[in-house]
Order: C-alpha cells, then structure tokens, then sequence
C-alpha cells in the first residue's frame, strides 16, 4: 500500500524531468542546426533570392545547373575517395581491432589508449604533422635523399594519394572504436562451439565471427564514410586540382563564388545522397541490426 | 577398450593445478558423470576432451587414437555448453544445421537430419524460430540437437541443466537419459549436482581439487564411499569416529559397545564410519539388526516425506536419523536405534598433508 502514491510521485516527476533534460539539447539544435539547415534548404530551392528576400516559388534551376558543372566529377571523386578510405579503414582496423579485443589480454587498455590519443590533438594539427612528413623537404623525402636512394625528391604531397593517406590516418580510430566494441561483446564460447561443430578457424571466422561483428563492421563504416565523403580539410591542405572534393566544391561557392544558392543546392544533394547511402548499406549490409557507435 | 580415456592428465593455470593427475575410462554407450564443486577440475578435464584445453602432462585417448594434438574440429566430440552458446545470428534451423554444413552435407540430407533432431528433443516444427524468441529450456533442447544431428561419438555436456528451474531441470534430466538411450551415444556429463548425477549416470566420477576421489557406478558412490568427501558430497551422512580393531569390528569413540562392520584387515587402524541417516532405524522393535543402542530424542522436524530425527548416543554422539513420519516418537523420549552392519562404510582417514 505505501509504494502506491511513491509510485504515482514518481511517475509525475518523471513526466517533468524528461522535458527539461532534454531542453538544453533541443534549444541548442533548433539554433545551430535546423535553423541554418532550414536556411540553407530555402537558399537551394531559390526561396530567398539575390535581395534576400523571401518568395514561395521554389524552383528546381539549380539542380538542372548541377549536371552542366563540375560538380557531378567531383562528387564521382569524392564517393570514390569516401569508399576507398573506408574499405582500406575496414581492412585496417579489422585485424587491428580483432587483436586488440580478442589475443592482447592485459595489454588491451594500453593498445587502446593508443588507438585514442591521436584524439586529443587537434585534427587540423594532425593533418599538418602529416604534411611535415610528407612535404617535399619532409622527413620523408629528407631520410631517402640522405640515403641516396633517389636524387629528386618525391612528390608525396598535393595529389590524390596523399589525400588518401590523410584521411586513412585520421579516420581510422572511428573505424576501430565500434569494431572493437562489437568484437568485445563477442561470446568467445561461441567459437569454441563452432570448433566443436567442425568449423576450423577460417570457417569459424567466416560463419560467427564476421557475422556476429557485423554491427560493428556497419557502425564503423557510416562513421568514416559519412564524414570523409564531405572532408574539406584534408584535400584541402594535402590535395591538389586533382583531389578537388564536394566539400572543398561546397567552400569554394559559398566564399569565394559566393553563389549561396548553387552552394546550397549542392549540399542538400551531398545530404539526399549520403542519407541514401546510409539507408542503402543498412539495409543490405547490416541488415537492421543494432549498431554499436 | 575405452571411447574415452585419460591417463595422468595435469593442467596447471599459473600455479594453480586444475587437474591433477586424473585417469579415467568412459566405455561406449556409457552415461559418465564429473562430480564436484565448484572449482574442482571438472569443467577443465571436460574441455580437455574437447580439445578447448591442451594438458600439460598425461595422454587423452579418443577410441584408440592419442588426441592429444588433434584439434577440436576435428576431434568428432559434441559438446553441450553450460550458457549454451548458441549462434544469436542463426536461428533454430541455422544453428542446428551449421554442423552438418561445416561436413559439407547436402541441402536435403540437412534438412531431413534437422527434422529428425528437432524430433528427437521434442520441437518439431521450431526450423524458423529466432533464437531469442526460445524459452530457457527450449534453447537447452536446441543445444543439445546441435550437438547430437552431426552423430559425434561422444556427447560432453557441461552443466546444461543448470540455468533452468527445478521443475524443467528434472523434467530434462529424464528427457536427456531418453535420448541417450534412445541414440546409444557416449555422454560424458560435468554437473555439481548430487542428485543429477546419482538419477542418470552409469558411472561417476566424484572429483576434488582437481583429483578424482572415486569413480564407481551411483550405488557404489552412495553406499560405499571411499572417502569422507565422496560420503559428505554425496547425501547426507554421519560420520563417527574411530577405530577399525580387527575386520568386521570397529571401535567408536563414545559409543558403549563395538559396532559390527563388514570391513576387512585393509582398513585396520585410525578410521571413520559413515552411516547414511536414511538407513538408521528407530523405535522398539529393531529386530534383525547388527548394531543397536540406546538413545534420546534430542530434536524432531517433519520434512514431509520424512522426519528428520536428531538423536543423542552413548556419552554425547549425536546422529541425523531420517525415520518414517508413521513412527510415534517426540521430543525427550527414550528409544533405540540401529542400522545393519552392511549399511555403514569404514573409511581410512585421510593423512592431512
């Protein structure tokens, strides 16, 4: 009888504390990003025209200017670069994170805390250390030279493997973060019963392993697809012509073309075509199961 | 000629022995149980046949073959796991057929050999079932179809039934020791339950800090045990201390007169007599029996089918006696007990070491 009106207190307090939990994180995204997302949506349907001033007549212009421009290349670049950064994260981390999780024992804590520290530098300090080791005076090129095992030095930077490369780097620990949390959770009795089954280690790998880790396998890839496939930064700093990107595209209309609308109507359709990506490769590659992020 | 055999097996985890020493033969068709607590090697020995463990000394022998070095896969061991291991990703018909796929079976073939196992643990029509969708005791029945469709010749079962409730427990214990019969497969059982293993085992193996204290049909183990943890394990027992004077006499301490045994010159010396509570008779008419003596009621508690008796002996022994409900007795009364002389086991003391 005494737990009844505690249960009814209870549920009152709780029907107030979910709104205001909540609150702090709602206000912050309807300011900083559904409003500008709102705004950006208007710009790329010409609702806002050069007055800035507000019309209902969207129109569908910039989209038909889309494929007259550069911008369909650079989208084939960037999906292309977004996929092989994340296949070469996935053939990377995979083992990476299988050993860690599974064979390291007591050293696991200390692997990953090196898997982690490159986070507590800054990203863009990151990608310039990068450029210190391959600038044509750069370590690199310094140690081969004073080798003599070339005369010339190479040129490692401004092209589409150094982008490559960088992205790889700075990608790779959110590859290997959910890989590891789902290689964590792996029941290892499992094995030992596909063993006892007849399955030998590759089959029992095939069979369990690689299914039972598919959530992370999925987690880990949307974390570095999504982000790489719009990266700015990187070609930015370690690419060149050739290594032009949707988000180095997306930079460039929106400050120095200044043409907010053309800029506008490319990110929107960078967003339709990851969210398609996404839901594509969730359906077929993970296959609705929970992902661990 | 064993389908299982251990000689001298050892396995140390860092400085701790797990199994020590142990040797042990399970013949075909044979229902063979470790029996233990917690902590006593016999999960580890289990593993050592499968494979999951390498010895550090001693031989593991599969039929005729050392297997030693053969790896698990290829070891045609079935093994039923404690938490059962299921593939969550797999459901009933995946699971059960995974075996059969890893022997490259046909898809007809498979299936029909599903059929048959779901069949046999009693859930046809399951093939489609999510394994999460199954209750406790129906994900044990999968276990175990996995394990039997791929017809291995030794079934290890580690602990299966202990997740489940009581009910199921026993409810499975029958339903295993059909199956068995039924396939005349090996099943070498792992359980710390008493009970289990006396209602379906052919032969036990009574194990203790990773050494085997006595192996012997569940008769043997329960009537005559060889130490006083077999005899404590195993039920409930009294044990009176004493000496064995001469075979088929032993002195006990506290009691007015020798008590009639049936043990021979081995047991000479220092030694303990264990009598199981069920087997020791109260009241006046004792007629018939080896040993008798006067006692005094000291407590009573009705346990249903049985009241448990506590009585006092000679100068200050007391005894647990399981009597009959029917018997008048109470509390302070004055009576006699007595068992027969083929009831009680004389145990040579164990040297502390």
């Amino acid at each position: 009888m005494n737990s009844l009106p505690q249960a009814v207190r209870r549920r009152k307090t709780r029907r107030f504390a979910a709104p205001l939990l909540l609150s702090p994180t709602v206000i912050y995204l309807a300011v900083f990003f559904f409003a500008p997302f709102a705004i950006v949506l208007l710009y790329a349907f010409g609702m806002i025209d050069i007055l800035r001033q507000f019309s209902f007549a969207a129109t569908f212009d910039f989209y038909l200017d889309f494929f007259d421009s550069i911008a369909p290349l650079v989208f084939a670049r960037s999906l292309l670069l977004a996929l092989a950064t994340t296949a070469a994260c996935l053939v990377l981390g995979y083992p990476m994170s299988y050993h860690i999780a599974v064979k390291s024992g007591r050293r696991k804590e200390t692997l990953m805390l090196l898997v982690i520290i490159p986070f507590w530098v800054s990203f863009l300090l990151r990608t310039y250390a990068l450029m210190t080791i391959l600038d044509v005076n750069g370590i690199i090129n310094a140690a081969l030279l004073s080798l003599g095992l070339i005369s010339q030095p190479l040129n490692l930077m401004y092209n589409t493997q150094a982008v490559l490369l960088g992205m790889i780097y700075n990608y790779l620990p959110f590859m290997i973060l959910p890989l590891y949390a789902s290689m964590e959770k792996l029941d290892k009795s499992l094995l030992e019963a596909a063993g006892s089954l007849g399955a030998g280690p590759a089959r029992a790998f095939l069979h369990v392993t690689l299914p039972m880790t598919r959530s992370g396998v999925g987690a880990g890839s949307i974390l570095v697809f999504v982000p790489a496939v719009g990266e700015f930064i990187i070609p930015q700093l370690l690419g060149g012509t050739e290594s032009f990107m949707i988000g180095n595209l997306i930079w460039t209309l929106f400050l120095k073309a200044r043409n907010l609308w053309f800029g506008s109507a490319v990110s929107i359709i960078l967003i339709a075509l990851v969210v398609l990506m996404v839901a594509l490769y969730m359906k077929y590659v993970t296959k609705g199961e929970e992902m661990v992020i | 000629m064993f389908e299982v055999e251990l000689v001298d097996v050892v396995k140390r985890f860092g400085t701790v022995t797990a199994v020590d020493h142990v040797s042990l033969g399970v013949r075909k068709n044979e229902f063979y149980s470790f029996l233990g607590p917690s902590g006593c090697g016999k999960t580890t020995t289990l593993r050592i046949i499968a494979g999951l463990e390498d010895p550090d000394e001693g031989t593991v022998k599969l039929g005729e073959t050392v297997a030693n070095d053969i790896p698990p896969y290829e070891r045609n061991v079935g093994i039923v796991f404690q938490h059962l291991a299921l593939f969550p990703h797999m459901n009933v018909f995946d699971n059960i057929a995974f075996g059969l796929k890893m022997a490259r079976m046909a898809k007809d073939q498979t299936r029909k050999k599903v059929e048959e196992a779901l069949e046999l643990v009693g859930l046809p029509g399951f093939e489609n079932r999510r394994i999460n969708q199954l209750s406790g005791g129906q994900q044990q029945r999968v276990g175990i179809a996995r394990a039997m469709v791929r017809e291995p010749g030794v079934l290890l079962l580690d602990e299966p039934l202990g997740p489940l409730d009581l009910k199921i427990r026993q409810h499975m214990q029958l339903e295993l020791k059909r199956i068995q019969k039924q396939v005349g497969t090996t099943f070498i059982y792992v359980t710390h339950d008493q009970g289990e293993a006396l209602t379906m085992s052919d032969s036990i193996a009574v194990m203790n800090n990773g050494r085997v204290e006595q192996i012997g049909s569940p008769r043997e183990i329960y009537d005559r045990p060889k130490t006083q943890f077999v005899a404590n394990f195993i039920g409930e027992t009294n044990f009176l201390d004493g000496t064995s004077e001469r075979a088929g006499v032993f002195m006990c301490k506290g009691l007015p007169h020798p008590v009639m045994v049936e043990a021979g010159e081995d047991l000479i010396g220092e030694a303990v007599l264990s009598i199981r509570p069920e087997r020791v008779h109260i009241g006046p008419d004792l007629r018939g029996l080896d040993n008798v003596f006067d006692a005094k009621i000291e407590d009573l508690v009705y346990q249903g089918s049985h009241l448990a008796v506590a009585v006092k002996v000679g100068e200050n022994l007391t005894m647990k006696i399981e009597a009959n409900p029917a018997v008048p007795i109470s509390v302070g009364e004055r009576t006699r007990i007595g068992w027969s002389k083929t009831d009680a086991t004389v145990i040579k003391l164990e040297k502390d070491e």
